[in-house]
């Protein structure tokens, strides 16, 4: 097991790294997918130094005083900040554990779990499975796939393009965006408590809908569904092309709004995306 | 992205990569690019000519392996990165920034593309209730308007319904007129029954015909005219009420300045006119018009002279003057039945 502690900043690369962990309290953290050798990056320190180890491939980012489940420990005032970039395979697993520090992952293609209190989440082109967890922390993702599970009291969700196998989104006034398309059988589910849901899928997409709000507004753009009005509920259900799909999304005061969105502008991010995936490949 | 390498500094970092391990060219540009996570990526087109000036510089050699070059460091290439080992270090540093460099820019990207989707979709949010709300105005509106519609086709079908009535009400009216002359006989069950030519009323509505006559008000002297007759039964019905109860004496006195005035009216007003269809008239039209004039005080001094009674026969014997007086010059001529008939 090599072990390092860094107060001051640093690189290090290692011959293998099957698992990524990280525990960070403030300052930002990068997690980029390169095919090179895995490498950290310390940019900066301040406070208590970082005390990183690799263990059987295992690559852990943290504070000596800090044990994996103290995590209610993180909240006490302190002045832990660092900026770490960590280079990784994009197969490998990642975990982040931030209170308030800003998270970047780019290109992962595994499983990316994140959970943060106050700190916002950036993800673009992570594929594989996320898993996002905040208190009051946003997540902004684009060219997502997979799976998108997303947990938030007050955070708010974008996710601006890509194809989504699943989306399971929770919040409480968090507001959720989503510009995106359907895998084939993909399953779409929101819910909110006053937080308001927007949702565009292309002309194209099949899906079975049923979007719901107590006492907000419940409004789509597509044709050919069932709009419904009654004291308790304003719903919108139907089936768009054969219903592969199922997109559900559910509120108590929120707004809920299904939106089309058109070739054109379809064809516009894409294009984006691959000019710039191509620069940074 | 800002030229990553200064002056002399890509020869370094390519001296400083084979001094790590003797590489192929491709190699080398391959981890050029994974260091600085493809924000630069030389082309083989820069690399190549580079690692060739070097050979001939005698900082690197190469080996042939399965023909492709491999390249080494010299012990001269060596003495080079020694010498420039700050430099080096700075490169390093500048290298590990330009890489936290792509973390920014990456946030920054995404940051940006996510705030022009948000903003998109909250216009296109507020755009689709905008419309949705519009669609429910307009649905409203036609709404409203059909039943406007709906409104209006009841009101005017009422209209022309009401005007039928109207008709209709005028010939009850006669009708009762006629039962009360018919009950001066004293045969009321007959009267009630009778009346049996009622069917010669059937076509009152035909009364419209007389040329000159409109229904509706504002026709001119017709209109007054109907006034006046109205006013006179009303004055004459208050006359009578203020004298109390309607003797018989006073009965057949009233109906002689009737008929007498009704006579001077014929001559001296429609004198003319008369004397072309003259045959029967002073016979029929008398009889019909004093008949219905009649009426109510025939009624009041025959029956109970009870108030209710009265003011009931009161009205509707002005609704008769209303009715008949128009008609009544007129019916002279071709109309002998009812009044024949009493």
């Amino acid at each position: 097991m090599a072990r390092w502690t860094i107060d001051q900043p640093t690189s290090l690369t290692f011959d293998g790294v099957v698992a990524l962990r990280i525990r960070l309290v403030s300052g930002s953290v990068a997690v980029l997918a390169g095919e090179a050798a895995p490498r950290l990056d310390v940019e900066s320190v301040s406070g208590q130094p970082l005390l990183v180890t690799h263990d059987a491939g295992i690559l852990t980012i943290t504070y000596e005083d800090m044990t994996w489940d103290g995590v209610l420990g993180w909240l006490r005032p302190q002045r832990h900040s660092a900026t770490v970039t960590v280079t990784v395979p994009k197969d490998c697993p990642t975990e982040l554990g931030i209170v308030n520090a800003a998270v970047v992952v780019s290109g992962m293609s595994a499983r990316t779990s994140v959970k943060s209190v106050s700190g916002g989440i950036t993800m673009d082109g992570v594929t594989g499975s996320i898993d996002a967890n905040t208190v009051s922390g946003d997540v902004e993702a684009q060219d997502a796939g997979g799976e998108v599970a997303f947990k938030t009291v007050s955070g708010g969700l974008t996710i601006a393009g890509g194809s989504l196998a699943r989306l399971d989104a929770k919040t409480v006034n968090g507001r959720i965006i989503a510009d995106v398309d359907l895998a084939p059988a993909a399953v779409v589910q929101t819910a909110t408590v006053s937080g308001d849901v927007a949702v565009r899928l292309p002309a194209s997409a099949s899906a079975r809908v049923d979007l719901r709000s107590a006492s907000g507004r419940v409004e789509t753009t597509f044709d050919g569904l069932d709009c419904r009005r009654k004291t308790g509920t304003t719903s919108v259900a139907g089936t768009l092309g054969t219903g592969d799909a199922r997109l559900s999304a559910s509120t108590v005061s929120g707004t809920v709004t299904l939106l089309r969105r058109n070739p054109p502008a379809g064809q516009e991010r894409p294009a984006v995306g691959t000019e710039k995936e191509g620069k940074r490949r | 992205m800002s030229p990553v390498f200064g002056h002399g500094r890509l020869r370094l970092y390519l001296l400083k990569l084979l001094d790590e391990a003797p590489r192929h060219g491709y190699e080398v540009i391959r981890l050029l690019q994974d260091r600085f996570m493809g924000v630069y990526a030389p082309s083989p087109g820069t690399i190549y000519p580079r690692l060739a000036r070097l050979e001939e510089e005698g900082l690197l050699t190469h080996d042939d392996e399965d023909g492709r070059k491999i390249y080494r460091i010299t012990d001269k290439g060596r003495e080079e990165i020694h010498r420039r080992l700050d430099e080096l270090d700075d490169l390093e540093r500048e290298i590990t920034e330009s890489v936290s460099g792509i973390a920014r820019e990456v946030k920054e990207d995404v940051r940006e593309t996510v705030r022009s989707l948000r903003e998109e979709l909250t216009w296109a949010t507020r755009e689709v209730h905008r419309e949705t709300k519009q669609s429910v105005h307009d649905q409203a509106r036609q709404t409203r308007d059909e039943a406007r519609e709906r409104a209006r086709r009841v009101r005017e079908e009422l209209r022309l319904a009401r005007s039928g009535a109207t008709g209709q009400a005028r010939e009850e009216d006669h009708r009762g007129a006629g039962q009360e002359q018919e009950r001066r006989p004293g045969d009321e069950k007959g009267a009630r029954r009778g009346w049996g030519d009622r069917a010669a009323w059937e076509d009152w509505s035909s009364w419209a015909d007389w040329p000159g006559r409109r229904r509706r008000p504002g026709s001119g002297a017709n209109a007054e005219f109907e006034t006046l007759a109205k006013e006179f039964g009303n004055e004459l019905r208050w006359a009578i009420r203020q004298a109390g109860a309607l003797g018989e004496g006073a009965l057949e006195e009233l109906r002689g300045i009737l008929e007498d005035a009704l006579g001077r009216i014929r001559s001296e007003v429609f004198g003319p006119l008369k004397q072309q269809g003259e045959a029967g008239s002073s016979e029929g039209a008398p009889g019909d018009t004093a008949g219905s004039d009649d009426g109510a005080p025939g009624e009041a001094a025959s029956g109970e002279p009870s108030t209710e009674d009265a003011r009931h026969d009161a009205n509707s014997a002005q609704e008769s003057v209303g009715g008949s007086a128009g008609p009544g010059p007129h019916d002279t001529g071709d109309r002998p039945g009812p009044a024949a008939g009493t």
